[in-house]
């Protein structure tokens, strides 16, 4: 894929069908489509195309016979510009392209700074030779029709379809923060928090620097520490078990459901009831929770909502409510995802997501955000998020930190929630699609969803016996794979202190080490999907 | 012109298909012969026009696939502009003057 940016003689060539030049156009135009090149017009060239068209719009309209005013042309002009922008990118006009006065064509000037910005490889489309000889990036018509089709490859996420969607509001929200410059905290922090908590069905959101912090915060307000346990799935990011480490708690991993991958509720009561009552060969735990059990206390349950699918709350709040246990969802993949008729961040003690670019709601670097219906849990996070502030930053309460989601993250967040329902009901479409057209393979296992979920399917992930052996099939069909993940948490090096050892988990060993994740984003295409279909087919050919 | 020829003699001829025919019989004594053909100005296809007329039939063709352009071209039955004539800034400057904003 190239970008390819009009110059405006291209645009009125075509408009007001201009010979001889208006051929090569419309062969370059269709070559850009054929080629799935993204072609832009930039927003400075605005009132020189309409003019132009116009005048050349009362030329043509004269050869018929009709004389039509310029306010008529330039209706008109409207019109077809209306049509023929309908399916271009509008690249931005910045500040630096007003410093081009002292150009001998400014306006050629300030399309050659634009195709810079676009990025180094872009191309400028013009039959203007003057521009062609000047410029390293402009090209004729003539010259781009022979130009080979760049590589077709499906994306594994997408962050550029969803940009060229969303870019007017998000440019717009970036300037706005530019402009009021309240960086921290800006109130762009408050009004995604207000839209979040709404979509969540949650009393409060707390925005914040990342999922990891997320996770942390909840349980540094809850004073989690060392002698405390915290019930987690090895099947999932490391953060989500770095985090019970990092406060000297002691992370108590509970195997999961083979079908759904996430948390099984019916191993928590197992590992509970083993540190209770002491019978500490009945469930594989910490070396230092099997020697001294009673030095220890179960404090909270982290189920993870893994790839995008619910956790199997009720029986989780269940054994929690029995114990008296704080279960904080890690639910950085799951925002979106619905557990009988509830989303998730409404449905623990309180929800933690991450807004990583490759999440399903995900902003341009680090973000997250906490969800909870516990006024007082609220607070204390408010407090931690900002150094453990009271009143001020400069009456500090308690150890906290310095977590606070960037008001640009915030603006750019804003336009993507409001598209976020819509690319959750595409994510499923496409999920479906994949199910339904792998349904013959018996070779792979395809995602699971029990009847009360819907997930947000960050991820679509199957498991198969020769992961490798295909996946690098897939490559090379063009078709991008990723483990997530490839191997248990409790045999990471990271926790060899635990004392865990292989065969403790063995359907999280045995998932590991055969799943893989394909494609999956809200504008992934039918034919994209069938394509990786076939491929995954070709695989066992 | 007549210098190459001497006497030259008036023959009808009709042209047709890309193949001139005498429509009075004469016998000529090469078999091939550099003759002077007399054409009517009326009669006589622009090159320019028929190389337009050539890239219009083929526009055609990619608009019968192509939605944007019959909606781009609606109004201008069949017609289109001589653009060999350059204008470049000069047309914008003077679409601002008709339109008569500034």
């Amino acid at each position: 894929m190239r970008n390819v940016l009009l110059d405006v003689n291209f645009v009125v060539d075509i408009i007001s069908k201009r010979m001889p030049f208006v051929l090569d156009a419309v062969k370059a135009l269709a070559h850009a489509r054929a080629c799935g090149d993204k072609v832009w017009l930039y927003t400075g060239s605005v009132q020189t195309l309409e003019y132009t068209a116009a005048r050349e719009i009362k030329r043509i309209v004269a050869l018929t016979g009709q004389n039509l005013t310029f306010k008529e042309a330039l209706k008109k002009a409207r019109e077809k510009l209306q049509i023929f922008t309908s399916d271009v990118n509008w690249l931005a006009a910045l500040a630096e392209d007003g410093l081009v006065f002292d150009e001998v064509e400014p306006e050629d000037a300030q399309l050659v700074l634009a195709v810079r910005r676009l990025s180094p490889d872009a191309l400028l489309l013009t039959r203007d030779q003057k521009l062609i000889g000047e410029c390293q990036q402009a090209i004729s018509p003539n010259e781009y029709l022979l130009l080979q089709p760049g590589k077709d490859s499906i994306a594994f996420v997408d962050l550029d379809a969803q940009q060229d969607i969303l870019r007017p509001q998000l440019e717009t929200n970036i300037h706005k923060v530019m402009r009021h410059g309240q960086y921290i905290m800006g109130p762009e922090v408050q009004e995604l928090e207000g839209k979040l908590a709404e979509f969540a069905g949650a009393e409060y959101c707390i925005g914040v620097a990342n999922g990891t912090d997320a996770l942390l915060m909840p349980l540094m307000a809850l004073g989690i520490g060392p002698g405390d346990l915290v019930l987690t799935t090895p099947f999932t990011f490391i953060a989500t078990a770095e985090v019970i480490s990092l406060l000297g708690a002691t992370p108590v991993f509970v195997d999961i459901d083979e079908r759904t991958y996430n948390i099984d509720p019916q191993q928590i009561e197992l590992a509970i009831q083993a540190i209770q009552t002491g019978n500490t060969e009945h469930y594989p735990l910490p070396a230092a929770v099997k020697k001294n059990p009673e030095a220890f206390t179960i404090k909270a349950i982290i189920p993870v909502d893994l790839f995008g699918l619910p956790a199997d709350y009720d029986p989780i709040m269940a054994v929690a409510g029995k114990h008296d246990l704080f279960v904080l969802a890690d639910s950085a993949q799951g925002f979106g995802g619905v557990y009988r008729g509830r989303f998730t961040g409404s449905l623990a003690h309180a929800t933690t997501t991450s807004f990583f670019p490759a999440k399903p709601l995900g902003c341009y670097g680090d973000g997250g955000a906490i969800f909870t219906d516990d006024a007082s849990l609220a607070d204390k996070l408010t407090s931690i998020r900002v150094h453990g502030k009271g009143e001020d930053k400069y009456d500090n309460l308690r150890i906290g930190l310095n977590a606070r989601l960037d008001t640009m993250q915030a603006a750019i967040l804003l336009p993507k929630l409001e598209s976020f329902p819509s690319e959750l009901k595409h994510r499923r479409r496409i999920a479906a699609s994949y199910t339904e057209g792998l349904a013959n393979c018996n070779s792979i296992i395809t995602p699971f969803t029990p009847e009360c979920c819907q997930s947000a399917w960050a991820q679509y992930s199957i498991v198969a016996g020769n992961r490798e052996k295909i996946q690098k099939s897939l490559k090379k069909s063009g078709v991008p794979t990723a483990i997530y993940y490839g191997r248990s948490l409790h045999l990471q090096p990271a926790f060899k202190s635990l004392g865990y050892v292989e065969g403790d988990m063995p359907i999280s060993e045995r998932i590991s080490g055969s799943i893989f994740s394909l494609p999956m984003h809200p504008y992934l295409t039918e034919k994209a999907v069938c394509g990786v279909v076939d491929a995954i087919y070709n695989c066992f050919l | 012109m007549a210098d190459k020829w001497g006497a030259l003699m008036e023959v009808r001829a009709v042209y047709e298909g890309g193949e001139i025919t005498f429509v009075d019989p004469v016998k000529l004594k090469h078999s091939r012969v550099d003759l002077l053909i007399v054409v009517p100005d009326s009669e006589v296809l622009d090159n320019r026009e028929a190389e337009y007329q050539a890239i219009e039939a083929e526009l055609q063709q990619f608009a019968k696939d192509n939605d944007m352009l019959r909606k781009l071209w609606s109004g201008f039955d069949g017609k289109y502009l001589d653009g060999s004539a350059e204008f470049g800034r000069e047309a914008f400057v003077d679409a601002l003057e008709m339109s008569g904003k500034y």
